[in-house]
């Protein structure tokens, strides 16, 4: 898959434009970090999300996490499959274990995240702080 | 003619905790009650509701047995016998509290009272003047009952009301909730849990009013968990009976069918045809306006409980009736805690919420700050595998008292009298944190929360994220 088209968010919340739309998860750091996913809470098909504000979250064992969406747009798709393999995400978070497929005119908004390269620096340059 | 110091019309939890604080003050005691000792909390309300709400989590913990390394193949719930067993408790506590009367001398008479005179209250049995009985003072504990709602009329076949539905015989395969609130909530729990299928429409988006945000976060999100469908802020307009069951309309032009309907969307206050407005009470839609001791607006006539709609709780009708009484019998600084009164909400994960919540805070303008500790990082909760939910504190800026708690989690009911304690005596978040919370224990999520407050909780994980 294409992991120059991917594009993170500081909040560790990917984007992906594909031919349905903008599809969003989590990042391998954050679905490392939380451990095994045992519950997802998937938006309703039809809400409308606003950038910067919580349009899912993923709970596992040690926390859970309310996930801020980078783009505005509504949701047209859920990952269904969640619903009874939450640990996809840690399987493949940045494919099968997609969340959400929104649509949305906010592509501006993907020129302010980061790339998958700068995403893994910031990531590495966090935790030495 | 026979003067008693004290006349209560009603024998909930109000009226007969009452009736027993003021003989254990050496009063002379009369309460009269029209159907059964105890009220709506022992006979139709929280006491049913708990033994039901025992027997379905309990069920749900048997089918969930394998995680702990145990075998339940295939248990099963009957709800005839469930039901057996709730009439049996509630039975037993009755005479339980007609024994409490015998034992301090409180005259007991059946019928139903209304009031003359302030002093004077007319006891009928049967359509008939059984007799009078007076008093220096009188405390009315009448309560209140469910509100019918004309589009959906009980009918103890379909459509049932909180007090109909504990006599139910077997388990509906889809239950539709009109109404949330607690006992909307706690009854959507309880068949949930044995089995049906439940739908939940009401009015408004929270699914429980006023309560904090983050515990109404945290509760829809534990029902999409059930596969409860909410249709929140969508109430019904329409309903059919159809062979199977009924089908109701929503406003949004949703059709949902199901088996049987719970209607609960509120309670109105028993205060009609009993002499209240005659005697010169001050009504307001029905629930009698009282002060903070508990006194309506004629000296010597107390009101307390549900009839006064301040809050619809059996230990805030306790609480009233002692304030009531030692007020009566001399103790004229005896007054009503309202800033810490404490409510307990069983849906699983349970409730415990006592003081202001943040938006309390916000609308008030107090400066405050809050901490919240997640059961999920307590080595307890992880041990008994239960860890939904959290733990929230919040206090004053100015002094660090605490001024609420909220939690929603394993054993909130419990953990809230401590929660209470604090907020009624105003703990600082300093001397909660110095309070030990023994080990491996629940509460030590409450003093977590105290610490993260001041940014120092001990076992809160910060993931990086």
């Amino acid at each position: 898959m294409a992991e120059d088209a991917l594009k993170i968010s500081q909040d560790h919340v990917w984007v992906r434009l594909d031919e349905e739309g903008a599809r969003l998860g989590i990042s391998d750091f954050a679905a490392e970090a939380l451990g095994k996913i045992i519950y997802v809470d998937l938006p309703e098909i039809g809400a409308e999300v606003k950038r910067g504000e919580p349009f899912a979250a993923v709970e596992s064992g040690k926390a859970q996490v309310e996930l801020s969406s980078p783009i505005t747009g509504k949701v047209i798709k859920v990952n269904e499959r969640l619903a009874e393999e939450p640990d996809l995400i840690n399987q493949d978070c940045l494919g099968k274990g997609w969340i959400a497929l929104l649509t949305t005119a906010d592509t501006s908004a993907l020129k302010g995240l980061m790339s998958k390269a700068e995403y893994d620096l910031f990531v590495a340059e966090a935790a030495e702080e | 003619m026979f003067l008693y110091d004290i006349v209560i019309l009603g024998a909930g939890p109000g009226g007969y905790v009452a009736a027993i604080r003021a003989a254990q003050l050496g009063a002379k005691v009369c309460i009269i009650e029209k159907e059964f000792v105890g009220g709506t909390c022992l006979n139709w309300g929280c006491i049913p509701t708990k033994a039901m709400y025992r027997s379905a989590t309990l069920f749900a913990e048997m089918r969930k047995a394998e995680t702990f390394g145990l075998s339940c193949k295939e248990p099963s719930a009957h709800l005839d016998r469930i039901v057996a067993r709730n009439n049996q408790i509630v039975k037993d506590l009755r005479e339980g509290v007609e024994q409490l009367f015998r034992r301090h001398r409180i005259n007991l008479i059946s019928g139903m009272g209304s009031v003359k005179q302030p002093g004077e209250v007319e006891v009928l049995s049967g359509g008939r003047t059984k007799e009078t009985v007076r008093g220096r003072n009188l405390i009315i504990a009448t309560g209140s009952e469910p509100m019918a709602l004309g589009l959906l009329p009980w009918d103890g076949e379909r459509v049932f009301s909180t007090r109909s539905i504990l006599q139910l015989e077997t388990i509906p395969k889809s239950l539709f909730i009109v109404g949330g609130g607690v006992s909307g909530c706690e009854f959507a729990l309880v068949f949930g849990a044995l089995g049906s299928e439940i739908y939940i429409a009401k009015r408004s988006t929270d699914p429980i009013k006023a309560l904090d945000r983050d515990l109404t976060r945290e509760l829809v999100r534990a029902f999409k968990k059930r596969r409860f469908r909410l249709h929140l802020g969508d109430p019904p307009v329409a309903a059919v009976h159809t062979g199977r069951g009924v089908e109701v309309t929503l406003q949004s032009g949703t059709k949902v069918e199901t088996e049987m309907v719970l209607v609960t969307v509120g309670r109105v206050p028993v205060s009609s045809g009993l002499g209240f407005p005659e005697i010169g009470l001050h009504l307001e839609q029905g629930f009698i306006q009282v002060n903070g001791h508990c006194q309506t607006n004629v000296p010597t006539v107390y009101a307390i409980g549900d009839v006064t709609g301040k809050h619809l709780l059996a230990h805030y009708a306790s609480h009233q009736g002692l304030v009531a009484v030692e007020h009566a019998l001399g103790n004229k600084t005896a007054v009503v805690a309202e800033h810490a009164v404490p409510a307990a909400i069983f849906t699983s994960p349970e409730i415990a919420t006592v003081g202001l919540t943040s938006q309390e805070c916000e609308q008030r303008g107090t400066a405050y700050r809050e901490g919240a500790f997640p059961f999920r990082a307590l080595g307890k909760a992880q041990a008994i595998g239960e860890i939904e939910g959290f733990v929230k504190v919040i206090a004053a800026r100015e002094n660090d008292r605490i001024i609420g708690m909220h939690i929603i989690g394993p054993d909130a009911t419990t953990l809230l009298a401590e929660c209470t304690l604090a907020v009624n005596r105003g703990v600082t978040l300093h001397e909660l944190s110095r309070t030990i919370h023994a080990h491996p224990t629940l509460a030590e999520a409450v003093w977590e929360a105290a610490e993260d407050a001041t940014g120092r909780s001990i076992h809160k994980l910060p993931l990086g994220l």
